[in-house]
């Protein structure tokens, strides 16, 4: 019964892993993946090269950690508003309205960006002066990119991950609630009482999952907003949009390749440790 | 769950091609061997051409597909396939992805036959990891109608480590370069001429002082090029033969000597008089944000710094007219490598593809199929000896066969600036030859460096170029970082380079 999905699991997952001998070759179109001369560490010198890779594996674990946390709060948050709502169009049209983000892709969030915080034509600055202050150049001050990023990363996937919150909220008893009632829990009460415990195993495993590519920055959002806009990439700049950055000019396969070997073996790492502390604290909820 | 499992098959079968491509031809290493062969046979007796077999070719180019242009092939096959017995399959690399999708398809395995190619496309660096095949040996016999029109300059151009491993086309671009401006506006503040940088600048502060809401000029944020038309006025030459090239020489020199633009003499001038630009408007605050390159076409700026071409087809796209005034002397052909044709490794049909090249490059109804569609239904060519599209949507001229441009074949488009053949004929008459234009750099041994340099530039240089960062604090931070990147590792390599090109070429 499970061959099939053994099968597969070796075609998709574990085949296509021979081709990380590319980070350590050094690549020739017209002998191939297998053929062509190996090089030890060449291809990984770049990425390290004056203290660049430090920086921005830094910057890829920072966002994706302050991303994981707010957007999956504010998910978590939003699932439980949406369902005490008891209206049932109102309800609809709420949830409609948050999803909605999830469906417009980074190049038009990119470009609203843009018109929202240039300095001469933008929206904040036309609001600025409609107040009579002084306008602000955003795109000096690296810093504010942190929050401008975050903010637009929970826009975009708060109602889709909601989805999973609402669906873990719906499966819960509604005895318990109605136990609840007849003991006098307000709304509160019953949140913090029924509600979160019952979704916390949905919690962890959003974790874990999210976890597991803490590496692997979203390279469209980070691409689209910040672009090739130089002033920024102290503060903006991830692992993925600094090898595509580099490569595109010499688009050297060794070298790339050798960039996703350094962040998969990080994200194993990380995986497992997370997963070994999650074990510690509560066997039941880890992943393996 | 049906669902899932047939997508989950769909991407098993992928995966199954992509490696089986891959398969194929880790088992075929002899690939640069095979062409050895076959040039060798060529050149002892193969004066008659068997071309008995049925064969097509199968060629990739850049662009987006013009509706009309399945029409357009099958009138080209039916004429290929009496004279050649091959058909032409076209295959196009899309714009938003030919970047990342060129050397994957290089690298699958699938037989292709011509590719374009370009030193923007990294030619010279592909050459060299062995995706092409050498085809000095093949052209006189295969390519012996358009082998006559290929200049020794080309050729040299096209050489790499002795081989040559593409083929240009006639069309002469030249390095003519510097602000695109509107007439209208010039007329308004009362500029007759704009012969000087500084001019330009009274130009732009003119703009930025009375037009609300105009960017005198703008930049995207790949960087300016604000900068190169500056240090192309002194006689500089960057290395890399284009805009955006972090090393330069002085052609002047007897010996040149490689020098990095942020330890130019020159740079802290420059440097101050654009933070005095920025100070005044003449760019956005945000110009490194901007993604939007039709800016001066659709009326939201007044200027722009590119050549010829974008001069001419601003000219026929917008209802403005503009002037263009070059800054860039001596003028010079550009590399003939800006545009070329090579043929892959994993090509299964050289012979009849070059054959069918020629035949593109020497017969004017073949040309113009490719290029402007069907006469009459795509295209009319006026008296005047101007080419006009029918409908543009449906057929867009030259669209991605820019590798076999002719000169001799291409007419000039209805709306095109008066000045325009008046210009070409003057570039063609003066245009003196660098020798450096067939040199290319080789980054392969200081590709680590190279990639770290290029990095600091776009983050502490591009700000900086654009007044936004104060320039005497921001060039000693720039040169900090590029010393830290490696850059006189790479000075020393590149000088090594360009001593021994001197020596080889004296």
């Amino acid at each position: 019964m499970i061959a099939p999905a053994v099968l597969l699991t070796i075609i998709l997952s574990y085949i296509p892993m021979s081709g990380l001998v590319l980070a350590f070759k050094n690549f020739r179109y017209d002998l191939g993946v297998f053929g062509s001369p190996w090089a030890g560490f060449e291809n990984f010198k770049y990425f390290f090269l004056s203290g660049t890779g430090a920086r921005v594996t830094f910057n890829t674990i920072f966002y994706n950690l302050i991303n994981l946390i707010t957007s999956q709060f504010l998910s978590m948050l939003v699932a439980i508003f949406i369902t005490e709502i008891f209206g049932k169009t109102y309800k609809k049209i709420c949830q409609s309205l948050i999803f909605l983000p999830y469906f417009i892709s980074w190049v038009i969030v990119g470009t609203f960006i843009y018109n929202i915080f240039n300095y001469e034509t933008g929206t904040f600055n036309s609001i600025l002066k409609f107040f009579n202050m002084e306008p602000i150049n955003m795109y000096s001050i690296p810093s504010a990119w942190v929050w401008i990023i975050m903010i637009f990363n929970s826009w975009k996937w708060v109602g889709y991950n909601s989805i999973i919150y609402m669906a873990a909220i719906t499966n819960i008893d509604a005895e318990c609630y109605e136990a609840a009632d007849i003991d006098g829990a307000n709304i509160f009460q019953k949140i913090r009482s029924i509600t979160f415990p019952s979704i916390m195993p949905t919690i962890i495993v959003m974790l874990l999952l999210n976890v597991g590519r803490i590496l692997r920055g979203d390279f469209q959002m980070f691409y689209q907003i910040v672009g090739n806009n130089g002033q920024l990439y102290n503060t903006t700049d991830v692992i993925d949009t600094f090898v595509f950055r580099s490569l595109l000019t010499s688009s050297d396969m060794g070298m790339t390749a050798a960039v996703s070997f350094y962040q998969s073996v990080l994200c194993l790492v990380i995986i497992l440790a997370v997963n070994g502390i999650v074990k510690r604290v509560n066997k039941e909820y880890a992943l393996f | 769950m049906k669902r899932k499992l047939y997508s989950l098959l769909v991407s098993v079968l992928a995966a199954a091609l992509v490696f089986g491509g891959c398969g194929s031809q880790a088992g075929n290493p002899s690939g640069a061997s095979d062409t050895s062969a076959v040039s060798t046979a060529g050149s002892s007796a193969q004066s008659k051409i068997d071309t008995s077999k049925e064969a097509e070719i199968v060629m990739y180019i850049i662009g987006n597909q013009s509706p009309d242009f399945e029409n357009v092939m099958k009138e080209f096959n039916k004429k290929s396939l009496d004279d050649l017995n091959a058909t032409l399959q076209v295959n196009y690399l899309n714009w938003g992805e030919y970047k990342t999708k060129y050397p994957l398809i290089l690298s699958a395995g699938e037989p292709i036959d011509l590719i374009y190619t370009a030193t923007w496309m990294n030619y010279y660096y592909q050459a060299q990891k062995g995706a092409f095949k050498p085809i000095e040996d093949l052209l006189p016999l295969y390519c012996p109608e358009s082998y006559k029109t290929i200049t020794e300059e080309a050729m040299k151009q096209a050489t790499v480590n002795g081989h040559v491993y593409a083929v240009a086309g006639t069309k002469e671009s030249y390095n003519a370069y510097g602000p695109v401006v509107r007439k209208d506006l010039m007329d308004k503040y009362g500029m007759k001429s704009i012969d000087t940088f500084d001019q330009y600048g009274d130009f732009l502060k003119a703009v930025a002082k009375n037009e609300k809401g105009m960017d005198p000029t703008f930049f995207t944020s790949t960087g300016s090029e604000i900068d190169d038309i500056y240090m192309l006025s002194k006689g500089l030459y960057p290395l890399t033969g284009n805009s955006g090239s972090i090393y330069w020489i002085d052609p002047k020199q007897e010996q040149p000597k490689v020098f990095s633009k942020t330890d130019w003499d020159g740079m802290p001038e420059f440097l101050a008089k654009m933070k005095e630009w920025s100070d005044a408007g003449c760019w956005s605050k945000s110009a490194l944000a901007n993604k939007d390159t039709e800016k001066m076409n659709n009326g939201t700026a007044a200027s722009r710094i590119k050549n010829l071409e974008v001069w001419v087809s601003s000219n026929i796209d917008t209802k403005w007219d503009f002037n263009f005034y070059n800054f860039v002397e001596p003028i010079e052909i550009l590399s003939h490598m800006q545009d070329a044709m090579a043929v892959p490794t994993s090509s299964n049909n050289t012979e009849r593809a070059l054959m069918l090249l020629d035949k593109i490059k020497s017969d004017k109804t073949y040309y113009n199929l490719l290029n402007f569609g069907i006469e009459g239904v795509n295209y009319k060519i006026h008296e005047d000896n101007t080419i006009e599209s029918v409908d543009s949507t449906k057929f867009a001229f030259q669209n991605g066969f820019w590798g076999m441009q002719m000169r001799d074949f291409d007419l000039n488009k209805v709306g095109s600036p008066e000045t325009l053949p008046q210009i070409q004929k003057e570039y063609h008459d003066t245009a003196v030859p660098n020798k450096f234009r067939s040199y290319y750099m080789d980054t392969e041994k200081i590709k680590n460096e190279y990639a770290a340099v290029q990095n600091v530039m776009e983050q502490y240089f591009n700000p900086l170029e654009l007044g936004y960062v104060d320039p005497v604090k921001g060039l000693d931070t720039t040169q900090k970082q590029m010393k830290a990147a490696g850059n006189e590792k790479v000075l020393a390599e590149l000088q090594a380079q360009i001593d021994k090109f001197i020596a080889d070429n004296k």
